[in-house]
Order: structure tokens, then sequence, then C-alpha cells
């Protein structure tokens, strides 16, 4: 049986791949078909969004609705959306007329570069902040306090509050826009402190769970100092719950990027998201919707890879 | 052999959590009084704001535009000459009442789901736990977006999409702490004492498995107010005359180098608000954890 | 997978290692309003080679005097004595900083459950390794002691040290992977890794199968022939007397008596170890209380036969990645089990873990179907039919488990777990108030126990409930699976005693299930000796388990450890003999 164990070390993560894998586009397949469905169910006359100042005869809405396939069965725009999905074609934007990758393409990057920025600054600061407070009850008390404040306060809020510090009253960094660096700061801990405000208290939570086993009394009597149990044994154990709801503050970034990008007036998919609401520009939120399934499949997909890495205890379980 | 067992020595852990809950009842907790004595106050000027005697919320004057705070205002007016303090009073109503019925939205969707999904067969589970997926694959705030995007601005529709979007969290919650419930020890020696199933279920699985909800009530209660605010501050909620927090702020950001009044009091009403709430949820949470040892 | 034998001392430590002396130790807990001072006035000293024992039920601050000696008590305890020195060092003196240079380095400590005790998200290899770099100055300074090289050649080494074949394998795998006494052992190297002068074993055997728990005791025994100092704490007499030279046994933070290890095993001074040493069960205390040591009137079991298994065989498919790699895709959890019990019969089961005793209890519950085989209870049918069928007679045949907490719906006050066991029975109104009654006088509850919590109730007085729940519709059969494992060995006697009782009283048939030798000696008619889910020797107790036949049963019994013989109490107290032929129900078979 022990031989059985070390092989399933190598092969059970394989399995899981594939398992991660099919349900990977199962998730990805029903998100789209749920919106398509949801979308063009909805009240709007997409044909009048699509003739735009032009004039709006009979003769006109027929060319434009065979133009953009809009005459057709709603199941034939379905099986031609998913068939065109299949080479990496996401439609062709209504508003903007050009095609939706391109559209999004253009914004991803700057979306990209704060998400990655936030998710850093929030891992980085959550982990300082935990380490440093769990099982001491004071400073637990002072950062549980300062993490509710956090979490209730929302994104938008934390944001005008940091522009009116950081911006208006002492001039560090700039009121708007994307480019350099220091532009990138305030949006980022915007975000970040949001996430810290939900994480830390789960992540302190599973430290100080970690921290009562009984492997914690046999590493201390063996003279090891405290904070090295924190962070060699502690922070290992605590991090399995925490990396599972961090899977999804990582997916609703693109949620919290739409409000953060409003505020700063950044560019990005947040950005995009909200015209495409605002102007019913169907095949643009199709996209953006694909887009933020496709993130939360494939970070909840590395969360549980990772969760593998750390805890191999789990491999024999994921079945 | 009539004696009564001699009493070998109680179980110190236990006696000593039982001594604490006891103490704790009887300790006055400072915070918790806040806390229910804010929340008292909202609820009564979300019930009848008039009560507070400020002006009229709508009532603008252009003459007397972005007054700073004074005796006459206390919070201030904004840039149409409104008063803020009638504006954050009457804007009570509409954050509590439209997390409250999201909420109730999401449990009557939500709990049942996750019951159906932790007691029925495996087939069933892994449907509705994709289905879960799915739903969940959307943050949350995008997913409202999207339906409101489709139905239209307004408070039905504001409800419906935190709603929804609050469900997989009440169902997967649920379906877990169903699936727990269901390994241990008297489930199994309830099967053994011949009970039926149904019995089973309904003394020893049902009430576990929803003692939860009041806390998760209590989170999502506070995760709905913020998310209708934020989906009124980028004009996805409730259109600008109307006093919500998150539309004040969002028209009050634009004069916040010369007016921060405007967007600093709802944004505090808003903070205070959720705080309350969240607070009152950690303690539930901790009641329910120090009471039954899962 | 077994692993060799201890290796022998490799060589006699160049110097004697420094004293630990405790004169006068004193422990307080506090909650923040009330102080509790829950150990009271421990001396001891300990001098390298020997071995000293702190022997004591839960409670009796054994443990918490252990870890006052390495300074870990729990935040709110504090200690103070009159004297606690290692050596030279007063360790009453010593800032954390200090103390960490004692801990590990010049005291090693094995805390007990090995599966819990060492880092389960770390390989063995990087636990033992731990200490060699956070001691790494004073271990190169040791020189010779630790033996040369790379850490992970002294890793390898210590791990050969303490008996774990395969190290290079070992090394790199984790608690989970590895034989609870391959565990045990990664713990102890892990202990001694920084060559220690002391060692602390903490219920160093709790939780291991029998033979590893000698293997175990054997390894500390050379660890103490090396010159090692030895300070043991356990709950178990028997275990105590296999490696002590001198024993403390404690009582609610006290030390009620002290002596070398042979005259207070044998000749005890205080009631207390006396009453310890008679409550242990063994094949001598057969037919007699445990409690008082009285002689109980016997009743011989019927012929009757009340519940019949044939060939139980039983499979569990191993998870999918498990199978990889060409092990065996399917785990037999039983194998062709036969047993029969009659009327007032105690079967026991016994075997080592994995031995298929608790599926064994699942299957005859009707809570796992067999893959194979049937089980017959009162002469019809009962694995063969369905759940639903089977309810009417499921008042024939009640369970008693390990943990009796978890068996109660934690909202539920005594009064409703036990009146759940009447429920299927259909007693309504007064007559159930009045047998709830009965039910609780029957196990010796007061009657003012029906409203308690079963949470606010003591361990033994917990499994007294699941015993009266059990009880309540008067069933044929109960089915007591590891029912006594948890408890203090007083405790034990207790409830060893009220199953003989209810027995005699009733004719109630037990399938005692135990990992214990000594229990099922004491109480079980017949003996069936599982192992890898097939029955290999069965018949009655007192043959079966004295002169066993299979080699396995042999190993088994041999590795149980014995107290000394009480010359003492077998004058007094104890008028029987362990050569006295089985008492007179044995021949019944």
């Amino acid at each position: 049986m022990i031989r059985g164990l070390a092989a399933e070390a190598i092969l059970g993560p394989v399995v899981s791949v594939s398992r991660r894998l099919g349900s990977l586009v199962l998730v990805l397949w029903g998100t789209v078909t749920l919106t398509f469905f949801a979308v063009h169910a909805a009240p709007g006359d997409i044909v009048r969004l699509l003739i735009g100042q032009g004039h709006d005869t009979p003769e006109v809405r027929a060319v434009i609705a065979a133009e953009w396939g809009l005459d057709r069965p709603l199941l034939v725009q379905y099986a031609g959306y998913l068939g065109r999905l299949l080479h990496g074609d996401l439609g062709t934007s209504y508003v903007l007329k050009r095609p939706v990758t391109e559209v999004i393409g253009a914004q991803l990057a700057s979306t990209v570069e704060l998400a990655v920025t936030a998710t850093a600054l929030a891992a980085l600061l959550t982990i300082l902040i935990t380490t440093l407070t769990a099982g001491r009850r004071l400073l637990t008390r002072l950062a549980g306090a300062g993490e509710l404040l956090l979490a209730s306060t929302p994104e938008f809020w934390v944001g005008i509050l940091l522009l009116f510090v950081f911006s208006f009253t002492l001039p560090w960094f700039p009121v708007a826009g994307a480019g350099d660096l220091s532009a990138l700061v305030l949006p980022s801990l915007t975000l970040a402190l949001g996430a810290v405000g939900g994480l830390a208290p789960v992540l302190r939570d599973g430290l100080e769970r970690a921290l009562e086993q009984p492997f914690a009394l046999t590493v201390r009597s063996r003279g090891v100092s405290d904070l090295g149990l924190r962070v060699r044994h502690g922070l290992r154990h605590a991090s399995i719950p925490t990396l599972n709801l961090a899977g999804f503050a990582v997916g609703n970034l693109l949620g919290g990027a739409v409000i953060v990008e409003q505020v700063f007036g950044r560019p990005g998919i947040g950005q995009v998201a909200l015209r495409a609401i605002s102007s019913k520009d169907i095949p643009t939120i199709l996209g953006v919707a694909l887009l933020a399934a496709f993130v939360f499949v494939v970070v909840s997909t590395v969360v549980d890879l990772l969760s593998l890495v750390i805890d191999p205890r789990l491999v024999g379980a994921a079945s | 052999m009539t004696a009564v067992a001699p009493d070998d020595r109680p179980n110190g852990v236990g006696q000593r959590r039982v001594g604490q809950l006891r103490v704790g009842q009887l300790r006055v907790d400072p915070v918790l009084i806040a806390t229910a004595a804010g929340l008292a106050l909202t609820l009564l000027i979300v019930v009848w704001p008039g009560a507070t005697g400020v002006a009229d919320p709508l009532a603008a004057d252009p003459s007397r535009a972005l007054e700073p705070p004074s005796a006459a205002h206390l919070l201030g007016t904004d840039q149409l000459g409104r008063d803020v303090l009638a504006r954050v009073i009457h804007g009570a109503r509409y954050s509590v009442l439209i997390a409250l019925a999201a909420t109730a939205v999401g449990i009557v969707a939500g709990v049942p789901l996750g019951l159906l999904a932790g007691l029925a067969s495996s087939w069933l589970d892994e449907i509705l736990t994709r289905f879960l997926d799915i739903l969940s694959a959307f943050p949350g705030l995008l997913l409202a977006m999207v339906l409101i995007a489709f139905t239209g601005p307004g408070s039905g529709n504001l409800v419906l999409a935190l709603g929804v979007s609050s469900v997989p969290r009440f169902a997967r919650v649920v379906r877990a702490q169903t699936k727990v419930v269901r390994g241990q020890g008297w489930v199994e020696h309830g099967v053994t004492l011949g009970l039926p199933r149904r019995v089973v279920v309904a003394r020893h699985v049902l009430p576990h498995a929803i003692a939860a909800v009041p806390v998760l009530a209590t989170v999502g209660l506070g995760g709905a107010t913020l998310g209708a605010a934020a989906l009124s501050f980028i004009g996805l909620g409730l259109a600008p005359p109307s006093p919500e927090w998150g539309a004040m702020l969002s028209e009050g950001r634009n004069y916040l180098r010369v007016a921060w009044w405007i967007s600093v009091f709802p944004g505090l009403a808003l903070t205070s608000l959720v705080l309350a709430i969240f607070t009152l949820g950690r303690r539930a949470q901790r009641r329910l954890e120090s009471r039954e040892p899962l | 997978m077994s692993a060799r034998p201890a290796a022998p001392a490799r060589q006699p430590r160049e110097r004697p290692g420094p004293p630990l002396v405790v004169e006068d130790l004193r422990i307080r807990f506090s909650d923040g309003r009330t102080t509790t001072e829950i150990v009271r006035g421990v001396s001891l000293t300990l001098v390298p080679g020997r071995c000293v024992a702190l022997v004591g039920e839960s409670g009796s601050g054994k443990s918490v005097t252990a870890r006052a000696i390495v300074g870990l008590l729990p935040r709110s305890g504090a200690y103070a004595a009159r004297r606690l020195t290692l050596g030279d060092t007063d360790l009453t003196a010593l800032g954390e900083r200090g103390w960490r240079r004692v801990r590990g380095r010049r005291v090693g400590f094995v805390h007990q459950d090995a599966l819990l005790s060492l880092d389960p998200l770390r390989t063995a290899g990087q636990e033992i390794a731990e200490v060699l770099r956070t001691h790494r100055a004073a271990v190169a300074a040791a020189g010779s002691a630790v033996g040369a090289g790379s850490t992970r050649q002294r890793t390898l080494q210590l791990l050969r040290d303490v008996g774990i074949g395969d190290a290079e394998r070992r090394i790199g795998q984790r608690a989970h992977q590895l034989s609870g006494g391959q565990r045990q052992r990664v713990l102890i190297a892990s202990a001694i890794a920084a060559a220690p002068d002391l060692l602390i074993a903490d219920e160093p055997t709790t939780a291991l199968d029998v033979t590893v728990q000698a293997q175990v005791l054997e390894l500390l025994g050379a660890r103490k022939r090396r010159g090692d100092a030895l300070l043991l704490i356990s709950h178990d007499l028997a275990v105590v007397g296999q490696l002590a030279d001198e024993i403390l046994v404690m009582r609610a933070g006290e030390v009620v008596e002290r002596g070398a290890a042979a005259e207070v095993l044998t000749r005890p001074a205080h009631e207390y170890t006396r009453q310890l040493l008679q409550a242990v069960p063994t094949a001598a205390t057969r037919g007699h209380s445990l409690v008082t040591g009285a002689p109980l009137p016997a009743r011989p079991p019927g012929d009757e036969v009340v519940l019949e298994a044939h060939g139980l065989t039983k499979r569990f498919r191993l998870p999918r990645a498990r199978r990889a790699g060409g092990a065996s895709r399917e785990l037999v959890a039983l194998d062709r089990v036969d047993l029969t019990l009659r009327r007032g019969e105690t079967l026991g089961v016994v075997g080592e873990s994995g031995s298929g005793k608790t599926t064994l209890a699942r299957v005859v519950l009707g809570l796992v179907q067999p893959d194979d085989g049937e089980v017959r209870l009162l002469g019809r049918p009962w694995s063969a039919l369905g759940e639903r069928s089977r309810r009417p007679s499921r008042q024939h045949l009640r369970f008693v488990s390990q943990d009796p907490l978890g068996s109660f719906d934690p909202r539920y006050p005594v009064r409703k777990v036990i009146g759940e066991g009447l429920d299927s029975v259909g007693i309504h109104g007064t007559a159930r108030e009045r047998r709830l009654r009965e039910l609780l006088d029957q196990v010796h509850l007061p009657a003012s126990y029906l409203d308690r919590h079963p949470r606010t109730l003591s361990g033994g007085q917990r499994q007294r409930v699941a015993i009266a729940r059990a009880l309540a519709p008067t069933p044929a059969v109960v089915v007591a699976d590891e029912a006594v494992s948890a408890l203090d060995v007083s405790v034990q006697a207790q409830i060893l005693d009220l199953f003989a009782e209810i027995q005699r009283e009733h004719g109630t048939s037990l399938l005692f299930i135990s990992h214990d030798l000594g229990v099922v000696r004491h109480l079980a008619h017949r003996v069936l000796v599982l192992k890898d889910g097939a029955v290999v020797e069965t018949g009655p107790t007192g043959p079966v388990l004295t002169r066993p036949r299979h080699a396995y049963t042999q190993q088994l019994v041999a590795a149980v450890p014995r107290l000394p013989g009480s010359a003492e109490l077998r004058g007094r107290a104890r008028p029987w003999d362990e050569d006295v032929p089985e008492s007179a129900d044995m021949t019944t078979r």
C-alpha cells in the first residue's frame, strides 16, 4: 500500500488536472450559454441600436438584421456564436463595429497590470499582518477591528478617500490615468485593501488553529523560535483555506476593477464592460463575461493544484 | 448493586466552556450594545425618516449650493443646495430595504439548493454543484451588472440581481455543512435506533445544517448593502435624484476638492451601517462556534 | 513493513549527562478570574541511565508537569519551583532565548500520537533536519555524538538508529504515509537528533498497536541503556513497568505514592495505587469486579444462537489514484468471517488497527452491506433485508461506540438521547418517563441526570448514557466497538463492571470489539482474532489467549506488557491467581 501511495503522489495531480480540464470546459460552455440566452431574452431593440443615427425604416432594419445575422432563429445564432467561439472569434461589437477580441485585447494589459499588482500587494499585506498578530490577543483585536473596517468600506469609497488624501491633499500620486508606476499605486492599493479585509481574518484563524495543533508543541520543544514555527509550519497549514477564498477574491478582481477603473479614470476591461453594458453591446458583454468565467476557472484550477502541492494528503482524497 | 455510579471526574474542558458561556451571557458587552443601538436607530429612520425632522432631501436651493457644514445645514449642502444630512438620512431606506430584500432572495433560493445538493444522491449533487460553479464563475458584481444591463436600473431589478449573485454562497455553505452533519456519529446512531430516514434527516441533519444560516444572512446583508451602493455608484442602481448613498458619492466625488462633505458623509454612513452589520455577524458566529463544536 | 528491532546502542556516551532536579514544582492555571493550582509539590531527581515514570489518569497533572520542565506551559499557565535545574542550569531563570538552547538540544521531547505531533505537511527528513539546523552550532561542537556528514547523511543515520529500514525512502515521506510505529520512531529520531541528555516521553505508545508498542518501548529502553535519562509519562501501569526504575503515582496534581518501580507495582502503599492496579483487567480478574475486587455471581450463557454470520466478505475499492503503481485495486476489509453469538454470551473480537474490526461491527449493524455472506439475527435474515424491513427488528440489536458524545445529537439533553432509543418501540406518556428513570437506574445514574446535557457529563457518565440508550428496548444483542478504549482505567473498570452486570441481569449478548487483550480476557467468553479481515483463531477466551495456536495470536499475546505478579494484592483483596484455570463458565463453549 505504501508503494501505491508513492505512485499516487505523481499520478494524483494528473488525474486531478484532467478532471479539472473537463469541468473547465463545462463551466465555460455553461457561462456562454446562460449569458447568451439571458442577454437575448432581455427586452431591448438591438436593430435600433445598430442603426444608430441612421433612418429607422423597415427596409433599413431588414438589411441591418440580415447583415448581423439577427433575422435567423435564436438557436441558429447560438450555434453560430459557439462555432465562431471555437475559432477564437468573439464576434463584432455592435457599437464600435470592431472585433470584440480587439476591443478587449486593447484594454487587457492595463487591467492585468492592476490585478496582478493588487494580488501581490494583498498577499504580502495579509501574510505580514497575520504572521505578526496571530495568537497575540491585543494585536489580534486591533488588527481584527482594522480588517472589519476595511471589509465594511466599499472599494469606491476607499478609492475616493485615498485620492482625497494622497492626490488632492498631499500631491504624491496622479489623480487619474495610467502609464507610469505611480499611477498604479492607489488603484491597486484600493483593490488590495478590500481583499485584505476579507482574507486576513481567515488566514489568522487558520494560523491560530495550526499553532494549537499538537505538532506546534513538538516544534517548540525542539528549540525552534516562535517566528520559525509560524513561518515554516503555521503558514503552510493556514494557507489552504485561505487559498480557496483568495481564488474567489482574484476572480472578483474583475468586478472590483470596474469600480476602481471608474474611480481613478483608468482605461481597462472594467471601462469596456461598463460602456458595453450601458449601450447593450451584446457581443462585447458576452466577451467580457466569457473572460471573467475563464479567469475564474483558471484561477480555481491553479488554486487546486497549489493546494495539492502544499498539502500532499489531498492527493488521495481528491477523487 | 443499586449504588449510584461514583462521579468520575467531569470533563474539564466541557465544564469550562459551559461556565464561560454563562459568564458571557451575563457580562455587558459595550460593543454589542453600541451596535444594536445603532442598528435600531437605523431601522427607525428607515421606517420613519420624517421622525428626525430633517428637511426634504430633494428640495434644491441653488443659491445655497456647496455650503460647508453649519448650524443651518449640519452636514452642509450639495451642488444643488440640497441638505446633505437630509439626504443621508433618507438614503438609509434604500440601502437597508434593498439589502434585506436581496438577502431574502439569496436565502430563499440558496438554502434549499444547498440542502438538496447536500442530501441528494451523488449525480444530482454533481449537477447542482456544476450549476453553482457556472453561477459563481461571474464575479458577483459583474453578474449583477449584466443582469441590470438588460432589465434596466430600478430597485426591483437591483434586488433580483444582487439576490441571484448571492445564491451560490448560501448554497455552497449549506451544502458543505449538510455533508459534514451527515457524517456525524449521531446520524448513524439514529439509523441503528431504527428511526426512518426522513426522521433522521428532519431531527438530526436539518437543524444542524441550517444553524449557520442566520450568521450567513447577516454577512450577506452587509455584502448586499455594499453591492447595491457599488451598482448605484457606477450608475446601474438607482437614478441620481434619489438620495442613495452610492449615487451621492458618485456625484460628490466631482466636488471633492471644493466640498468634501458631499461625499464623506454618505460614505461614513455606509461604512458605519455595514460595520455594524458585520460586527453583529461576527458575534453571532462566535456564539455559534462556542456552542456547537462540529 | 514491520520495522527492524531497535538498533543496539552504538556507543556508550563518553561523559555522564547532568541530572535533572525538580523540587516542589507548582503549576497554576488562570482564566482571568480564578486561579487553580493543578500541580502541587512535585519533586523528582533524574540521573543519566535511569527512568522515572509519572503515572496517573487524565487530569492528574502528569503531562503539564512534563511541559513545565521544558518551559512550554499553555499561556494561561504559570509555574513556580523551589528548584528546577538541569546540571548547572537553573531552568527557572531562563528567558525565551535560553529555553531555546535547552529544548531539543539538552532535553528531547517525544509527544503522544506521532500522527498529530509530527507536522503532517513536512517529510520525516525535514522534521529531523529542523532539529539539526536549529542546534547546528551546538551539534557541531558536540562532534562525534551525532556523527559527521551533511544534514541529509545525519538524518539518514538517525532514521537507521531508531530502527527504520529503508531510510532512503522514508526520509521523503510524511506522517500519513508511514505506519504507526514508523511515525513514532521518526518522532523519537527528531527528539534525539541533537543528542540531548534527557528524553521526556509523554504517552509514547498510546494509540499504537500492541506489537508496535513493544518495539517502541524497546527503542526507548535502548536509549536508557545508552545513558540517556528518561522521564516517562503514561496512564498505563504495565507500560511503565517495562521501563521505569522509579514510579511517581499522581492524582489530582499531587504525587500520592513514589518508590522503586517493582515496589510500587507489587506492594502499593497508597490506596489509590492499589485501586489503579486492581482496575486493570486481565485474565486473573475474570468473574470479579474491577472496582471492588469481589467475585461476581456467574451466569453461564444459554444455547440459543442470537446472532450468526457466515462467510462475511467486504471489499472496499481504493480511490482511483491509489490504484496506480500496480497496488491492489481493492482492500479486503472482511474475508469470509463466520461468527456465532449465544444468548447471554460475550464474544470478544480482537485485532490490531486495520484488521477489519470496525467493518465487522458496521456490517453486523446493517450500516454496510456485505459483498458476500449473510448475517442472521434471532434466527431470521438480517443483512439480506432492505433497511425498511430491517427497521422493526432493530430494537433487538443496539450499538455502543467509542465516542459517546459524538453519538449524541448536540442539541439533545439526556432525556431525549435515551428517549430516542424508545421511539421505535412506541412507549409514551408516563410509561415512558418511568422507563427512562429505570434505564438511568440500570446504569447507576441519578434520575436528575435526565435534564443534564451530555456535554456537562464526564466521559464515564456519557458512556453510561450511551449504554442506557442502547438498553432502552431490552435488546438481545449489543455491539460495543471499543466502548471502553477512551476511558481512564478506573472509569473503564466501572463500565466493564456495568457491562458484566447488565449481561447477568438481562441475559444480553455482547459483541465486544477491542484492541485491548486484557479487556477481552476479563470480559469475553469466547474470542475471535482478526487479522487483515480474516479470522485467524477463535474459541474460548482462556485457551486461545493463554495457549494460542496461530503464530499471529502468539505474537499478539507475547507483546502485551504485563504487570509483575502482585503477592500482596493476591493475598488480600484479590484472592485469585493467574495460574488458576479459567472460571467455570468457560467450560460451556
